[in-house]
C-alpha cells in the first residue's frame, strides 16, 4: 500500500500533473474552493497538533498555493524521513470546488529517492553547456527530449550522457549537474561539455602476461598528473616486445599543453638490463653485419609534440642511447660503450566516432628513426614504421583489423630490430624460432573478431631480412577477452599453421593502457 | 592566575574530537568537529550529484594496535535542490532514509550509524576511539562492464586517469576513554 502511495505521489502528482504547479496556474484565475482536506499515507496524529489543524484550517477557503506549499514543506520538517506533496480533485460539491489530498510515503520506499533525492522532481528542461547541441545526432536530442517532463531518473540520465559522450568522442569530457527549474518542484538537467586536450598523456603500458613459449613479462607504470603535467615512473620485466628481455626502471615527465593545446613537451630517461635467448646468441654467431648483444642500455629521450587538430599530431625529438655491448670474451676488459643515438619523427592520428552500442575507431601511426654519425651514433640507420588499427562495435560484437610494415636500413642496434610471434603479433609462433635476432623487414597484420567475452582471431606475418625470401606465416587462435583487448585482461589459445609439429601457445594476462 | 587560566584554555582547545557515549550495551560517538560534507563532495552534491561516504568506527586496546571491534557503514548523501537541505539514506541490508537536514545534522545522522559492543571491555579498562571516513568513488558512467569486467575495470581505473580524482577521506581519534568514565 505505501509503495502504491508512494509511486502515486511521484508518479502523478510531480511528474505528470504536479498538483502545485497547477493550484498556481488556477490562482491566476478565480481559485476553487476547499471543500475537504484529506491527510493519506501515515496515521493523522503523526503530525503535530498545529499543523493538522492548519491544513484542517484550509476547508472551505478558496485555494491558497503558497499556503499549500508551506503545509507540504512542514510536513517534510516534522517528518524528514518521508516526502509529501498534494493533489486537487474534483469535488461532488460542483464546479470550482475541490478536495484537497495531501500524499505523504516514505523516502526510503523508492530506490530513486533513497539514492538522491532530487529524484523527486520533474525534469523542466535538458541543456548542452560548452558545444553546440546541433553536434549531436536527432537520436540522442530525442532521447534528451524524452527526459523532459518526466520524473528525473539518474540511470536513465546517466545512459543519455554516456551517448552524448560517445558521439563526441574522446576528446570531449561529458559531465552532468542538475539546477534549480523556473518554477517549484521542476528542475533542469544540464550536460556539460569540456574538451580534452589536443595531445594526450602517452601511457606506458602496464601488464601482466604470461606467454607459454616466452614465460611471465610484466611493466608497471605510476603515473602522478598534475593539471597538464604528467610524470611517470616505470619499471619492467618485459620479453614480449623486443628480441632482448630486459629489466629496469625507468621515469618520465610529460606536458601536454605548453602555452596552447597545440604544443606539448615530453623527457623520459630509461635504464635496462638485457638477457639474452641462448637462440639468439646461437643465431648472431651466423648471422653477418648484424650488431652484437649487450648488458645494458641507457637512454635519454627528449621530444616536441604539436598538434595540428585534436586527432592529428605530430613529434619530432632525439633519442640518445648508451650501450655496454658484449664483447668476445677475448677482448680485453670485455666490454665496451657503444652509443646508439638517433633522431625522431613520428605521426599520430586518433578518431572514434559512432553512437554508444555502435562505435567505431581508427589509430593511426607513422615513425622514423635515424641515428647518423653527426649525431655521435656508432649506429647509422634509419627505421621507418607504419601502423593502422580500426575497431567496429555494435553491441556485444567487436571486430577489429591491425597492421603494421616496419623497414630497417643500416645497421641499427637490436632493440630496433623487428620481430613477430609475441602475445600481439602471429600469436602461436615462438619468435625467437622465426626471428631469434630480429629483421630488418616486417609486414604483419591480424583479424579479430569477438562476441561478449568470446574472441577468434586470425594473425598473419612475415619477417625478414633484406634480400632473403619472403615468407608469410599464419595463425589462428580463440580465446576470452575484457571489454577492449588491448587495455583488458586476456586469455588465448593460438595455433600455428604450419605442416610440422603442432604445439599451440598459451599466453594470459591483462594489459592496461599504452596499447596500439 | 594566568598559568591556570592558559592551562584551562589548553585543555579545552585539546579537547577530545570523539563524543562518545553508552547506547545500552553498546558504545556510540559523536563527532562535532568532523566534516566530511566540504569541498568536492560538497560541490558534487550541489550539482544535484550523490556521494556516498564509507564510515568505520574502531575500538582500540592501544593507540597504536589494531582495532578489537570495528563498524562500518555506508551513508549516500544528495542535496535537495529546492529544499537546500540534505537527505541520507544509511546503505544497511534494510536502508534507512531522512531529509530535511542541515550538513552538520546530516553529518551526525551517518556517524550516529556507528556502534560497537562493549561486552569484552572492563570498566576500567582504557581504550581508544578512532572514527574514519572516505568518500567512495563516483561510478564511472561511460564504462560498460562485461561479466568479468567489473574488477579489472576497476583495476585498470586505478592505474589510468580515470577515478584519479582525489577522494576526501579523514579521522579523528580519542582515547583513552574508560567505560566508568562514561557511566
Amino acid at each position: 500500500m505505501k509503495r502504491l502511495i508512494l509511486a502515486f505521489i511521484l508518479t502523478t502528482v510531480w511528474a505528470a500533473t504536479p498538483a502545485v504547479a497547477k493550484v498556481q496556474a488556477q490562482a491566476t484565475d478565480q481559485p476553487p474552493i476547499v471543500d475537504d482536506v484529506q491527510v493519506t499515507g501515515i496515521d493523522d496524529d503523526r503530525l503535530s497538533p498545529g499543523l493538522r489543524r492548519d491544513i484542517r484550517a484550509l476547508e472551505g477557503s478558496p485555494l491558497d498555493a503558497a499556503a499549500v506549499q508551506e503545509l507540504t514543506d512542514r510536513v517534510g520538517q516534522e517528518l524528514p524521513e518521508y516526502i509529501a506533496a498534494t493533489r486537487q480533485i474534483a469535488s461532488a460539491g460542483g464546479t470550482g470546488r475541490i478536495r484537497l489530498i495531501f500524499l505523504i510515503a516514505r523516502i526510503r520506499d523508492d530506490a530513486a529517492l533513497r539514492d538522491n533525492i532530487n529524484s523527486r522532481y520533474t525534469v523542466e528542461s535538458v541543456e548542452i553547456n560548452g558545444a553546440d547541441e546541433l553536434v549531436l545526432s536527432d537520436a540522442v536530442r530525442s532521447e534528451m527530449d524524452g527526459l523532459v517532463g518526466e520524473r528525473l531518473d539518474q540511470k536513465e540520465a546517466a545512459r543519455v550522457r554516456s551517448r552524448i559522450a560517445a558521439e563526441l568522442g574522446p576528446r570531449q569530457r561529458v559531465s552532468r549537474r542538475i539546477r534549480r527549474g523556473t518554477v517549484r518542484d521542476k528542475i533542469r538537467l544540464i550536460f556539460e561539455i569540456e574538451r580534452e586536450l589536443w595531445i594526450p598523456f602517452r601511457e606506458l603500458p602496464s601488464f601482466f602476461l604470461y606467454h607459454s613459449k616466452q614465460h611471465f613479462s610484466a611493466a608497471l607504470e605510476a603515473p602522478i598528473e598534475v593539471g597538464h603535467n604528467r610524470v611517470s615512473l616505470y619499471g619492467a620485466y618485459n620479453a614480449d616486445e623486443l628480441i632482448e628481455r630486459f629489466s629496469g626502471l625507468g621515469i618520465a615527465y610529460q606536458n601536454v599543453r605548453v602555452g596552447t593545446d597545440r604544443l606539448g613537451v615530453r623527457v623520459a630517461f630509461t635504464g635496462y638490463r638485457q638477457k639474452w635467448e641462448s637462440a639468439t646468441r646461437l643465431a648472431l654467431e651466423e648471422a653477418e653485419g648484424v650488431p652484437g648483444t649487450y648488458r645494458s642500455r641507457l637512454s635519454f629521450e627528449a621530444s616536441v609534440t604539436v598538434a595540428i587538430t585534436p586527432e592529428l599530431n605530430f613529434s619530432i625529438g632525439t633519442s640518445i642511447s648508451e650501450l655496454d655491448s658484449e664483447m668476445p670474451p677475448e677482448t680485453p676488459g670485455g666490454s665496451v660503450f657503444e652509443s646508439a643515438n638517433a633522431g625522431l619523427a613520428s605521426l599520430n592520428f586518433e578518431s572514434r566516432w559512432g553512437e554508444r552500442g555502435f562505435r567505431q575507431s581508427f589509430k593511426g601511426e607513422y615513425s622514423a628513426r635515424a641515428g647518423a654519425g653527426n649525431i655521435a651514433s656508432d649506429f647509422v640507420y634509419s627505421r621507418h614504421v607504419g601502423r593502422a588499427r580500426y575497431t567496429f562495435r555494435r553491441d556485444k560484437n567487436r571486430f577489429a583489423a591491425q597492421f603494421r610494415a616496419g623497414r630497417l636500413e643500416g645497421t641499427a642496434p637490436l632493440f630496433e630490430r623487428f620481430s613477430v610471434g609475441d602475445s600481439r603479433t602471429l600469436r602461436g609462433w615462438n619468435k625467437f624460432d622465426l626471428t631469434p635476432y630480429g629483421t630488418d623487414r616486417v609486414v604483419n597484420g591480424s583479424l579479430e573478431y569477438g562476441y561478449s567475452v568470446f574472441q577468434i582471431f586470425y594473425d598473419t606475418g612475415a619477417a625478414w631480412n633484406s634480400g632473403e625470401e619472403v615468407r608469410a606465416r599464419h595463425s589462428v587462435g580463440f580465446g576470452l577477452h575484457g571489454d577492449d583487448p588491448d587495455d583488458d585482461w586476456f586469455i588465448t589459445l593460438a595455433f600455428p599453421l604450419k605442416s610440422s609439429a603442432f604445439s599451440p601457445v598459451l599466453s594470459i594476462g591483462v594489459r592496461i593502457g599504452g596499447g596500439f | 592566575m594566568w598559568v591556570f587560566a592558559l592551562i584551562v584554555i589548553g585543555t579545552t582547545l585539546a579537547a577530545d574530537p570523539l563524543e562518545p557515549r553508552l547506547d545500552g550495551d553498546r558504545i556510540r560517538v559523536s563527532a562535532p568537529s568532523l566534516r566530511f560534507l566540504v569541498e568536492a563532495p560538497l560541490e558534487h552534491l550541489h550539482n544535484g550529484t550523490s556521494v556516498t561516504f564509507t564510515l568505520t568506527l574502531g575500538l582500540r586496546k592501544g593507540p597504536d594496535v589494531p582495532a578489537a571491534e570495528l563498524d562500518t557503514q555506508r551513508c549516500t548523501v544528495s542535496y535537495d535542490l529546492w529544499e537546500e537541505k540534505f537527505a541520507v539514506t544509511h546503505l544497511a541490508p534494510t536502508p534507512s532514509s531522512i531529509s530535511h537536514l542541515s550538513a552538520e545534522a546530516a553529518e551526525a545522522w551517518c556517524v550516529d550509524k556507528l556502534s560497537l559492543p562493549i561486552a569484552r571491555i572492563a570498566n576500567d579498562q582504557p581504550f581508544w576511539l578512532r572514527l574514519e571516513f572516505v568518500e567512495e568513488s563516483m561510478a564511472d558512467e561511460s564504462r560498460d562492464s562485461g561479466p568479468f569486467g567489473l574488477a579489472l575495470g576497476n583495476l585498470i581505473d586505478i592505474f589510468s586517469r580515470r577515478g584519479r580524482e582525489q577522494l576526501l577521506q579523514g579521522r579523528e581519534e580519542s582515547g583513552p576513554v574508560r567505560l566508568k568514565d562514561l557511566q
